[in-house]
C-alpha cells in the first residue's frame, strides 16, 4: 500500500473545541510528546478547551499533570447537584486559575505566531483567529475566551484586549492551518485523530463547525460528555483512547514504527510471516479468512514503511480486564467488614427511586445556593457603585445576614459538605490507606494463580487454625476501624501514621512468617514469579524502578484514588521528572501541590500509599534487556541461587521475541545500545525506535527543556550498590517513608509477600535504583494493580487480542526466537 | 465574452435534452404511493430541479457536453439513467471506465472526476437501480436476492451499453454491489477500483475499553437502526434542504458549483423519491450499517486475474483492515490511501483520485509480472 500526498515533516496539528472532552486531547498530546516530539515545534491551532492542550503541549508542560488536574476538575464538577451548571461551580475561574499556574513564564514568547487560537467576536459571531500575545495574561485571556462558552461558563463575557469574545468553538470549532494540518478531535468522524468507533458502521454524519460527528451511538455520549461528564473515569478511559488514536495515527503516518512491523520485516525475508497476518488483520479486528499463515508474494510491495502503515490497531495498548486480586483469603475479613458497614445504605441507594430522591434533594437546596450567590454579587457590586454610605450599609448588612445565616446553617442543609470534604481531601494524606481499596487491587489471572499458589503454601506450613484467628482478629478491629466515615478516619490520622499497629501487624504477620519460610518454600515462590512476568511482584518491582512515560489519576465516585501509569517498555531508563516517581532531588507534581506533605508523600502517588492502576504492556521487555544489561552471560537454568533466578529468569526470554525483529537490522540495535546514553541525536532515527504499537521507544529527553535531569544512571547504580544508608536528600526521604509504611495495614501485608526476592535483589542487583533496596521499600504500593492478563507476549501477535495459535506454531516461534535471541546475545557481549 | 456566448450556446443544448429527459421518465415513482403516504407527504418530488441541479454541477466543473440517456434492464422493466462523457481522443482506448456512485447519491457527483478520466477511455456514470434518477421499482425483501437484483441489472445495463471490458469504479455502498458484480461476471471486469469500500468488514463488537453510553442513548441508536437512514430527510420535506445545510456545510465545499445549493438540491431530490433502493440496502445490512455478507468472505471468489486497487481517505471512518487482508491472499491488489482525504476521497482529493485510477487503467498484468520476476 502506499500513502499518497502524505508530508510528515509539514504536519501540524488541531485540537477541536470539545468542553471536559479535552481529556481525550491530553491524551493525543501525550502520545505526541512522546513518539513524534517535532510536531511540538510546529504550528498549533485549538479551539475552545483544545487551545489549553495546546498551549500546554507548546510550552512543554507536563502533559500527566494536566491531565490530572483536569480529571480533578471533572470530579470536582460532578460532585455538584447539576454537575457543572450549577451555580456555584465557576469553571472559568477554575480554568483560569490552573493555566495560570501551570504555564511558564515566558509561555506567550513561545505562543506567539505559533499557537492559532479560534475565537468568536461575541457582537458579531465571526470567527478571530488570534496568534500574537503580548504577555502571559494576554494568553491565558484568549484561551478563556475560546472557552467561554455563553450561560454555560456563566453570565459575565470574558474580554480579549478589550474586546468580548465567546468561544471558538461556536464559529470554527475546527481551526486549519494548511492542508497538512492533523486534526485532532474526540468524535469519531472524518479527523485524522479520533476515535474509530469501529463497533458501528454508520456513513451518516454531521459537520459541527468544522469538525465532522459521525452519527454513533457513543458520539451522541461524547457530546453529551462535553458539557455533562459522567464521571472521571469515562474521562480517564477517553484520555487512553487518545493516546491509542495517536499511536495509530503516528504508526501509519511512519512517524512511530512498530513493533509488529519489525517482525514481520525480518520474517518476511524467509517468505513466511509467522501469524503477520493476524497483525495486519488487527487493523480491522476482521477475523476474516485468515487462519493460516500467509505467503506474501514477492509482487507485494514489502518495504518497510509499507508494513508498519498497516497495523492500524493497537489494542492493547491498555487493557482493561479488571479483576480482582490478592488472595480471596486475606481479602475476605476486609470485605465482609465492608460490607457489614454499607450494606444497609449501598442496598438503599442501589435503588433509582433513592439516587432520584438524592437529586430532588439537591435541587431543593439548588435556590439557596442561588441565594448565596446573589448576595455575593450584591456585595460586589456595592464596591463598586457609588451610592449614599447608608444604603450601602444597609444592604452589606443584608448579605451578610444571608450569608452567615446560611453558613451556620449549611451542616442542616446540605449533607455534601462533608462529601465534600473527602473529596478535596489532600491526596497526600491518603498516604495512611484506606483498607477500603485494598479490595480493589486488580490482577492478571496468572498474578491470581501465582497469589493462590503462595496462599497453598502458607497453607501448607502453618494450618488453618492459626490462619482462621489471625483472621478474626484483623476482622474485629477492621469493623471497628471502618464503622467510621472514611474521611474523619483517614484526617483524624497524624501524618506519621499512627493507623492502628495492631490490626496491621496481625495481618502482617502472616505473611513475614511465609516470606521467612525455608529455602525451599522461597524458591518455589521464586519460580513462580518468575516463571510469571506479568506477576505482581514484576510489575511493582517494575514500576518502582522506572518512570511512567505517561501517567494521571483521579478520584472516582467512591471517592477512591484510580491511576493509571504507562511504562515505556523500549527506553525503561528514561527520566520523566515532571512526574517522575523515582527518589530524586527534583520531583514536582503540580496536582498535589496543595498538600502540605514534605517532597517524598507529594512526589508520587505510589509514595503516597494510594492505590494506582499499572498498564504494562511489554514489562517482559525491559526485563530481559536490562537482564542483558547486567549479566551478559547467558541465562542459566533455576538452581539454587535465588540470585540467578530472580535477575534472568529462563522464560523471560521467549517473551521478547517481539522486539527480535531488531536483529535483523542493524540500526535498530544501535539504538538499543544508545538508549542509555541521552543520545537525543541517534534516538530521534525513526529506525532506532522498535515499538510503536505496543510501548513507546522514543529515547528523547522529555520536551521539557528546563527541566534538569539531575540523575544519570551511572550515578543512580554507585548510589545503590553502596548498600548503606546514603545521606543524600532522596535516600533519607526513603528511609523515612519506609518508617510510616511500616505502620500502615495493608502496605506491609503486601509487602511481605514480595519480600522474599526483594531483598535477593538488594544483594545482588548490580544496578538497581535507589527506591527498591530495602526490603520494604516496595511497601510503597497499595497499588491496584492493572495488570495484563496475556502472560507472554512471544511474538508481536500477542498483542492482538483474540488470536489464538496452535502449538505447533509456538514450537516453531519458540526456535526461531531462541536463535533471534542467541545472535542478539553475542550482538549485546560485542557492543558490551 | 466568447467564454460567455458558448456556455449559452451549451444551455440551449442541454434544454432541449432536458424535455427529452423528463419525456421518457419512469413515472413508476408516483404510482407506488399509498394513500396514507400520499396524504402526508410534501408533494411530488421536483424532478425539474433534480435535472436543473445535475446541470449545473457538471456544468461548473467543465463538463458541458456529456450525453444522458435510460437503458432499459429487465427487471420489472426498469430503466437506469447513464451519463456519458466520451473520450474525444483519437488514440481512445476500447475498454471504457464505469463509475458506480455510493449510497443515497447519484451520478452527478462525480463531477470533479468525469473531465480528466475522459483522458484515453470513454466513461459511464450510472445511476443504480433506486437511485438518483433511474428507475425505483420494489427489490426483493431478502437481502442476497436484493443484491442479485442489483448485480443483474448492471449486467443487462452492460449488455444494453455494448460493453465488453469495463473497468469498474465503486464507491461506498457502489464499491460493495460493484465487487459483487465482479463475483457474478469476471468475465466483463477488466480491473476493479473500490474507493472507501462499503460492507467489506465484519460486524465488530465493541470492547471494554471504551466508553460506555448510557443505556436510554443505546436504545435509542438501537431503534433509530432500524429505520431507512433518509425517513428523517424526506420527513423534513422542504426544509431539508435548510437542515442539510446546517448539518453538512462541508458539502458544499466539496461539490462547488454555481449555486452553492445545487449539492442539496440534488441530494435532497435524490432521495426524496420512492426509496426503494434504500430498502435494498437495509435490508442488506445489520442494524448499525454493517454488511449482511461482508464481502472480505467472498471477494477471494473474485478471478484471480482481475487486479484491484482500494482507495482509501485518511480521514475516512472506513476501515482499511479488511483491504489489507485482502492484499496478502491474492495477487494484483494495491492499497492507497489519500491522506487528508475524507469518505469522499473523489471530491476531497479529485486529482489523487483521478490520477489513481489512471494508473489503474494503464497498469497490464504482464508488466507487472516482469517486474515481479526482475526482483526475484
Amino acid at each position: 500500500m502506499s500513502q499518497v500526498s502524505n508530508r510528515p515533516d509539514l504536519m501540524n496539528l488541531s485540537f477541536s473545541g470539545c468542553g471536559f472532552l479535552c481529556v481525550y486531547h491530553t491524551g493525543v498530546a501525550a502520545a505526541i510528546k512522546e513518539y513524534a516530539p517535532h510536531l511540538t515545534q510546529n504550528r498549533i491551532s485549538g479551539a475552545s478547551a483544545g487551545s489549553i492542550i495546546a498551549a500546554a503541549l507548546l510550552n512543554g508542560i507536563c502533559i500527566s499533570q494536566t491531565t490530572s488536574t483536569i480529571l480533578k476538575v471533572v470530579t470536582q464538577a460532578n460532585k455538584r447537584t447539576l454537575g457543572p451548571v450549577n451555580p456555584q461551580f465557576n469553571l472559568l475561574e477554575i480554568v483560569r486559575e490552573e493555566v495560570e499556574k501551570t504555564l511558564p513564564p515566558d509561555a506567550y514568547k513561545t505562543c506567539t505566531n505559533r499557537l492559532f487560537i479560534s475565537l468568536t467576536r461575541w457582537a458579531d459571531r465571526e470567527n478571530v483567529i488570534v496568534s500574537e500575545y503580548c504577555s502571559n495574561e494576554d494568553l491565558v485571556d484568549a484561551i478563556m475566551c475560546s472557552c467561554f462558552i455563553p450561560f454555560y461558563c456563566g453570565f459575565s463575557r470574558p474580554k480579549y484586549r478589550g474586546v468580548e469574545y465567546m468561544d471558538g468553538g461556536l464559529s470554527n470549532n475546527q481551526p486549519v492551518y494548511d492542508r497538512h494540518t492533523v486534526t485532532v478531535s474526540p468524535f469519531s468522524g472524518e479527523s485524522d485523530i479520533c476515535p474509530p468507533d469501529w463497533d458501528s458502521a454508520s456513513m451518516f454524519g454531521l459537520y459541527f463547525h468544522r469538525t465532522s460527528v459521525r452519527l454513533t451511538t457513543r458520539n451522541m455520549f461524547r457530546l453529551m460528555a462535553c458539557f455533562l461528564p459522567r464521571n472521571a473515569e469515562d474521562c480517564a478511559k477517553m484520555c487512553l483512547q487518545g493516546f491509542e488514536d495517536a499511536l495509530r495515527f503516528l504508526t501509519k503516518n511512519g512517524l512511530a514504527p512498530c513493533i509488529r512491523c519489525l517482525t514481520i520485516l525480518t520474517n518476511t525475508e524467509g517468505a513466511v510471516c509467522p501469524r503477520s497476518d493476524a497483525e495486519l488483520n488487527g487493523s480491522g479486528n476482521a477475523p476474516g479468512p485468515s487462519k493460516k499463515p500467509r505467503k506474501r508474494t514477492p509482487s507485494q510491495r514489502t518495504n518497510y514503511d509499507s508494513d508498519m502503515e498497516t497495523c492500524c490497531e493497537s489494542e492493547h495498548v491498555y487493557n482493561t480486564g479488571v479483576h480482582s486480586v490478592v488472595p480471596p483469603l486475606l481479602m475476605k475479613p476486609f470485605t465482609e467488614a465492608i460490607a457489614a458497614e454499607q450494606s444497609m445504605f449501598a442496598y438503599l441507594f442501589s435503588f433509582r427511586i433513592m439516587k432520584l430522591a438524592r437529586t430532588a434533594f439537591g435541587l431543593s437546596v439548588l435556590p439557596i445556593d442561588v441565594a448565596v450567590l446573589l448576595a455575593k454579587n450584591i456585595l460586589t457590586w456595592l464596591s463598586a457603585v457609588a451610592a449614599p454610605p447608608w444604603l450601602v450599609h444597609k444592604f452589606q448588612q443584608l448579605s451578610h445576614f444571608i450569608l452567615n445565616e446560611i453558613g451556620t446553617q449549611q451542616s442542616r442543609y446540605t449533607k455534601f459538605s462533608c462529601h465534600m470534604s473527602v473529596m478535596e481531601f489532600d491526596s497526600a494524606q491518603l498516604q495512611k490507606y484506606d483498607e477500603k481499596d485494598f479490595e480493589m487491587i486488580e490482577m492478571s489471572d496468572d498474578a491470581k494463580r501465582e497469589l493462590e499458589i503462595i496462599k497453598e503454601v502458607e497453607r501448607k506450613k502453618k494450618g488453618g487454625v492459626d490462619l482462621q484467628c489471625k483472621d478474626s482478629a484483623a476482622k474485629r478491629k477492621l469493623s471497628k476501624h471502618s464503622s467510621f466515615d472514611d474521611a474523619s478516619a483517614r484526617k483524624s490520622d497524624s501524618p506519621s501514621g499512627s493507623k492502628t499497629p495492631s490490626t496491621s501487624s496481625a495481618v502482617a504477620k502472616d505473611w513475614t512468617y511465609m516470606a521467612r519460610k525455608g529455602n525451599f518454600q522461597k524458591r518455589l515462590i521464586l519460580f513462580y514469579f518468575q516463571d510469571d512476568v506479568d506477576s505482581l511482584q514484576h510489575v511493582i518491582k517494575y514500576s518502582q524502578q522506572h518512570d511512567a512515560m505517561y501517567e494521571f489519576h483521579y478520584y472516582d465516585e467512591n471517592n477512591k484514588l484510580k491511576s493509571f501509569e504507562l511504562f515505556n517498555m523500549a527506553d525503561p531508563t528514561k527520566r520523566h521528572t515532571c512526574h517522575s516517581s523515582i527518589d530524586s532531588p527534583r520531583c514536582v507534581s503540580t496536582v498535589l501541590e496543595e498538600c502540605e506533605q514534605p517532597e517524598p508523600l507529594g512526589c508520587s502517588m505510589r509514595r503516597m500509599g494510594a492505590p494506582f492502576h499499572l498498564s504494562t504492556q511489554s514489562l517482559p521487555v525491559p526485563l530481559q534487556q536490562h537482564s542483558l544489561r547486567s549479566i551478559p552471560a547467558s541465562p542459566e537454568p533455576l538452581v539454587d541461587s535465588v540470585e540467578r533466578t530472580s535477575t534472568s529468569p529462563p522464560d523471560v526470554d521467549e517473551v521478547d521475541s517481539g522486539l527480535s525483529g531488531m536483529d535483523a537490522h542493524p540500526r535498530t540495535s544501535i539504538s538499543s545500545n544508545s538508549s542509555h546514553k541521552w543520545d537525543r541525536q541517534s534516538t530521534s532515527n525513526a529506525y532506532g525506535r522498535r515499538d510503536a504499537c505496543c510501548s513507546p521507544v522514543r529515547h528523547l529527553s522529555s520536551t521539557n527543556s528546563n527541566s534538569v535531569r539531575s540523575l544519570n544512571s551511572g550515578a543512580t547504580s554507585s548510589a545503590s550498590t553502596s548498600g548503606t544508608l546514603v545521606s543524600s536528600g532522596s535516600r533519607k526521604s526513603h528511609v523515612q517513608r519506609r518508617h510510616t509504611m511500616a505502620t500502615s495495614l495493608p502496605f506491609n501485608r503486601k509487602h511481605s509477600i514480595l519480600q522474599p526476592t526483594s531483598s535477593v535483589k538488594q544483594q545482588q542487583q548490580p544496578r538497581g535504583l535507589p527506591s527498591l533496596i530495602s526490603s520494604d521499600s516496595e511497601a510503597d504500593g497499595g497499588e491496584k494493580l492493572f495488570v495484563p492478563s496475556r502472560r507472554f507476549r512471544r511474538t508481536s501477535n500477542d498483542y492482538d487480542a483474540g488470536q489464538e495459535e496452535s502449538d505447533e506454531e509456538e514450537e516453531e516461534e519458540k526456535q526461531e526466537i531462541q536463535t533471534q535471541r542467541s545472535c542478539k546475545h553475542s550482538k549485546e557481549e560485542t557492543n558490551v | 465574452m466568447a467564454d460567455a456566448s458558448v456556455l449559452e450556446k451549451n444551455e440551449d443544448t442541454q434544454n432541449v435534452q432536458d424535455h427529452v429527459d423528463e419525456s421518457i421518465y419512469p413515472t413508476s415513482s408516483t404510482t407506488n404511493k399509498g394513500f396514507l403516504q400520499y396524504f402526508f407527504s410534501w408533494g411530488s418530488p421536483n424532478e425539474g430541479k433534480l435535472i436543473a441541479a445535475e446541470k449545473r454541477m457538471m456544468s461548473s466543473s467543465g463538463i458541458t457536453d456529456y450525453k444522458s440517456k435510460f437503458v432499459k434492464a429487465r427487471f420489472k422493466s426498469s430503466e437506469i439513467y447513464t451519463m456519458t462523457v466520451e473520450c474525444k481522443a483519437e488514440d481512445k482506448e476500447p475498454d471504457p471506465i464505469v463509475l458506480m456512485h455510493g449510497f443515497g447519491t447519484g451520478s452527478a457527483i462525480w463531477c470533479n472526476n468525469f473531465h480528466e478520466l475522459a483522458a484515453k477511455h470513454d466513461v459511464h456514470a450510472f445511476d443504480l437501480l433506486g437511485f438518483g434518477r433511474s428507475a425505483r421499482p420494489n427489490f426483493s425483501s431478502d437481502g442476497t436476492l436484493a443484491e442479485l437484483e442489483l448485480v443483474e441489472t448492471i449486467e443487462d445495463w452492460r449488455k444494453e451499453m455494448g460493453i465488453d471490458k469495463m473497468y469498474l469504479v465503486g464507491h461506498s455502498f457502489g464499491a460493495y454491489i460493484a465487487s459483487s458484480y465482479a463475483l457474478e461476471h469476471p468475465a466483463h471486469v477488466k480491473y476493479l477500483i473500490l474507493a472507501d469500500a462499503w460492507g467489506f468488514p465484519e460486524k465488530i463488537l465493541p470492547t471494554e475499553k471504551q466508553i460506555s453510553p448510557y443505556p436510554w442513548m443505546i436504545f435509542l441508536g438501537s431503534v433509530l437502526a432500524y429505520f431507512n437512514p433518509f425517513t428523517v430527510l424526506r420527513l423534513a420535506g422542504p426544509y431539508a434542504r435548510h437542515a442539510m445545510k446546517i448539518l453538512r456545510p462541508d458539502m458544499q465545499e466539496r461539490f462547488r458549483s454555481e449555486r452553492r445549493s445545487d449539492i442539496y438540491d440534488y441530494l435532497y431530490e435524490c432521495n426524496a423519491l420512492n426509496p426503494t433502493g434504500e430498502t435494498a440496502f437495509m435490508s442488506m445490512c445489520l442494524p448499525y450499517g454493517w454488511a449482511k455478507r461482508p464481502m472480505i468472505r467472498r471477494f477471494n471468489g473474485i478471478d484471480e486475474n482481475i487486479p484491484a486497487t482500494f482507495i482509501f481517505g485518511s480521514k475516512s471512518w472506513v476501515d482499511p483492515g479488511p483491504a489489507f487482508d485482502i492484499q496478502m491472499l491474492r495477487n494484483d491488489v494495491d492499497v492507497q490511501i489519500v491522506r487528508g482525504a475524507g469518505h469522499h476521497i473523489y471530491a476531497d482529493m479529485p486529482e489523487e483520485f483521478n490520477r489513481i485510477v489512471l494508473e489503474a487503467t494503464n497498469y497490464s498484468p504482464e508488466s507487472h509480472n516482469n517486474d515481479d520476476k526482475e526482483q526475484q
